[in-house]
């Protein structure tokens, strides 16, 4: 397993690599100059290549590229050519919101979907596996934003029970915290939950034809355990797979959920800092992207070892 | 809305519904202290230096932050604000300033002198205006602690106007040694004399801004009026906060999480018009005027007779339905310096913008134009950005071959840079706006400027506008500055210089608890009292 887990991190260094060349060189063939926009209309050419020369954006694509990447191992990862703040600063203070958003869209995805997808499969083709079936397809036909809109609507406007937007932070008390993130976090998993119910049902539905389901029954061991104990623990590697798959779609997908419930977190300053073209925060942003689609990937594949022993061996 | 909240069966349903989703029936309302103002402002706040940028937002910051020497009012006039007053020389060729007693640094110490003529001095070189006056100024000097003098080289106030003039790089005052930061840099220090200290430490750039009232800051006596008087702080903190999604900031207002949306999205208006807890007020000064720009450097529009062609064909009321919808906030107006403004003439413009096709086809016909397709430039995420397929449709219908490139506004700033022809990374017409306050000076105002490779994108180059924006700075009175003002605008609708799309005004919103937001050229929050 350790050998596994090295060679994994190890793998990952080409990829990180490629994408720092690819990232770096696509900002640079992008149209937009940081320091135009900077600029603003007043500035003479001579002044647009004074701020240029300042931002080190003067200088051979190579040289800036080894820089950043000689900068970036030694943990410094640059300033912000808008904002003249240190990136690892901004990054930071976007980070919280956007792991609290991801981690409770994940909490309501899962506790939503593995049992609705059981209990469809278990019921399948009754009144509720298709009401689930229908519910799942509005579940990912229906775009987050309107969603997040209807949400706001009955929950915000209507009932006043949440607020329409906004992000407190875990030290400003834990119901402060959650209750800015509710209407988000549901938004956003709709989708997922969708998803994962549709994945869950199919993988149970195909266990629950295996002989082992039938030897399970037969020993007369209780429902509820031929469920849990056997159906489900050997349909969990294509669960796994998905929510692996869907936590790295999360990613992408907060910002929409980021900018319609304003939650100031990396969702917004990816695009951000997409539209004003401030090249070293996006490029930080997309390699610590990378990492984590890499780590979380190694982890459900660590995962699949603890459900499934064939694979251990 | 009202009707739901009127119907209770609905209402039942709607909780049994919020009830079977969430779980959660909790009532608890966003608290804010009594004092603290919450806005949406009209873009969010990234950099601090209020005087390498033209960006209106860095601005509205500057007013709050610093203070400036000289403000004009809400008639127009120049009045002091730091200063005591000025005196004239016997010859009018130099004005010695005097700084008022009480005025100090947010952190720490008195402002001086040396602070005032350090600011200038990185003021002139960056704007417009400030260009203009440079071209007159002998010396700036420190005479003592509390006065400095400028001499020219004519007897003008145009010192006094520059000094004054609000937007958009006013000449805000730091300490001497953040303003003797080079131009290329741009400052990251927020110690000013204004009435609000910015705290830093909750500074979350394109997030949040948040401002301190400064308990140390000494008010004028005289009522605050336009951007002058006395700058009187009825709250504790003012927080600026950033909302990508205008549909977001209106709910939060109708919600009660912020007090004040600084510009509402014009669409939107409807959800806030039934609204008994908010107050829309209008403004014209505050608004803005859309604008085109012809590329004088390159065919088809290196030809007056085609630049001509394609203001007959524009048609303004149709582009300023498309940009603002409803005819209540914008106005069709053919002066360059605005119909609101001081010089208000739109002579010359009488054939224009009225989508005169045939009158369009048959100039074009006289032109040299060949067919060669036109580029222009469709920013989509730009307030011009419904206007300009209409502005396509209509040079369209009068002969033009036209190339509409859709971007991102911050790729049309790019490329509004280059002076290569259209069909190789270059451009025929861009549009953009301009803020009421910027336009209604030909100094002050860039898109004006005729000086070539000096002037703004599109590099017109017409000496005698050039000559006449020079007379317009030595004008001896306000008759003579009205009639070159006039013969400037005639100019510039016969060489094209400055396409005017139509004028449109800036609506704000507020909680009915908010009062006192004044109707100045820029949004600023003295004088605004929270109950």
């Amino acid at each position: 397993m350790i050998g596994m887990i090295a060679r994994r991190l190890i793998a990952t260094l080409p990829v990180l690599v490629v994408v720092a060349v690819v990232i770096f060189a696509v900002l640079r063939l992008t149209p937009g100059d940081p320091a135009t926009l900077v600029a603003g209309d007043a500035a003479t050419p001579e002044q647009v290549e004074a701020i240029r020369r300042n931002m080190g954006l003067d200088q051979p694509v190579i040289v800036q590229f080894g820089r950043w990447v000689g900068d970036m191992l030694r943990g410094d990862f640059g300033i912000s050519l808008i904002s003249g703040k240190p990136v690892s600063e901004l990054i930071l203070s976007r980070m919280g919101a956007t792991v609290s958003l991801t981690i409770l869209t994940l909490l309501f995805t899962l506790l939503v979907s593995l049992p609705v997808g059981v209990l469809s499969a278990w019921y399948q083709g009754k009144a509720l596996d298709r009401a689930v079936m229908a519910g799942s397809v509005v579940g990912f036909s229906v775009p987050v934003f309107i969603v997040a809109y209807l949400l706001i609507l009955v929950f915000a406007i209507e009932l006043r029970w949440l607020p329409v937007q906004g992000y407190k932070p875990l030290a400003a008390g834990l119901w402060e915290h959650l209750r800015h993130l509710i209407l988000p976090a549901i938004s956003l998993s709709t989708v997922y939950i969708a998803l994962i119910t549709r994945i869950v049902r199919t993988s149970v539905i195909d266990t629950l034809g295996e002989d082992y389901i039938r030897t399970a029954r037969a020993k007369g061991l209780p429902e509820w355990s031929v469920l849990s104990r056997h159906a489900l623990q050997n349909a969990a590697v294509p669960i796994l797979t998905i929510i692996g798959i869907s936590i790295t779609m999360l990613i992408g997908g907060v910002v929409v959920t980021e900018s319609v419930f304003n939650i100031p977190g990396l969702g917004r300053l990816v695009l951000d800092s997409v539209l004003s073209r401030d090249f070293t925060v996006i490029q930080t942003l997309i390699v610590l992207f990378s990492l984590v689609y890499i780590l979380i990937n190694l982890l459900i594949d660590i995962s699949y070892t603890l459900v499934d022993p064939r694979i251990r061996s | 809305m009202t009707t739901l909240k009127c119907r209770p069966t609905r209402r039942a349903g709607l909780s049994l519904l919020a009830l079977a989703v969430s779980g959660l029936a909790l009532v608890a309302q966003p608290t804010l202290a009594e004092t603290t103002l919450t806005a949406v402002m009209e873009a969010p706040l990234r950099s601090l230096d209020p005087v390498i940028t033209t960006s209106y937002i860095v601005r509205n910051y500057g007013y709050m932050v610093y203070d400036t020497l000289l403000a004009v009012d809400a008639e127009g006039n120049v009045q002091p604000q730091m200063l005591e007053g000025w005196s004239v020389s016997d010859d009018g060729k130099s004005y010695t300033f005097t700084l008022r007693d009480g005025l100090t640094w947010h952190e720490g110490g008195a402002v001086t002198a040396a602070d005032a003529v350090a600011s200038i001095k990185r003021w002139i070189q960056l704007d417009k205006m400030g260009q203009v006056l440079s071209q007159f100024v002998t010396g700036i000097r420190v005479v003592d602690e509390a006065s400095f003098a400028i001499d020219l080289t004519v007897a003008s106030d145009l010192v006094l106007r520059a000094l004054a003039k609000p937007s958009s790089l006013p000449a805000f005052i730091m300490p001497a040694a953040v303003a003797e930061t080079p131009v290329s840099e741009a400052i990251t220090s927020s110690n000013g004399s204004g009435p609000f200290r910015f705290a830093a430490d909750e500074y979350n750039p394109g997030v949040r801004a948040v401002f301190l009232r400064n308990d140390t800051y000494v008010p004028r006596d005289e009522p605050a009026s336009g951007l002058a008087g006395g700058k009187l702080v009825h709250v504790d903190r003012v927080e600026w906060v950033a909302m990508p999604d205008a549909m977001t900031a209106v709910n939060a207002l109708r919600n009660g999480e912020i007090d004040l949306i600084e510009q509402v999205a014009l669409d939107l208006l409807p959800l806030l018009e039934g609204e008994s807890d908010v107050t829309l007020s209008t403004s014209v000064i505050r608004g803005g005027q859309s604008e085109g720009r012809f590329n004088f450097t390159q065919p088809p529009f290196n030809d007056p007779l085609a630049r001509q062609a394609a203001l007959m064909a524009l048609d303004q009321t149709a582009m300023m339905q498309a940009q603002v919808g409803n005819p209540d906030y914008f106005q069709t107006c053919g002066a360059v310096f605005g119909c609101a403004s001081q010089f208000p003439s739109d002579a010359g413009s009488e054939p224009y913008f009225k989508g005169d096709i045939e009158g369009a086809k048959a100039l074009l016909a006289q032109s040299g134009y060949k067919g060669e397709p036109l580029v222009l430039l469709h920013p989509t995420d730009f307030l011009t950005g419904p206007l300009v397929p209409v502005m396509a449709q209509s040079l369209r219908q009068a002969g033009f071959t036209v190339d509409m490139q859709s971007m991102d506004w911050q790729t049309v700033q790019t490329r509004r840079t280059s002076k290569a022809p259209a069909a190789e990374g270059g451009w025929s017409i861009l549009t953009t706006y301009s803020g009421l306050a910027d336009i209604g000076n030909p100094l002050s105002f860039m898109a004006i400027a005729a000086n070539g490779e000096k002037a703004w994108f599109g590099w017109p180059d017409f000496p005698a506008i050039e000559a006449l924006r020079l007379e317009f700075a030595q004008a001896a009175n306000a008759e003579e500055a009205q009639r070159i003002a006039t013969e400037i605008q005639k100019l510039a609708m016969q060489e094209g210089l400055l396409i005017p799309l139509g004028e449109f005004k800036v609506i704000t919103a507020a909680r009915s608890n908010v009062t006192g937001f004044l109707d100045s050229a820029v949004p600023v929050f003295w004088n605004v009292e929270k109950q």
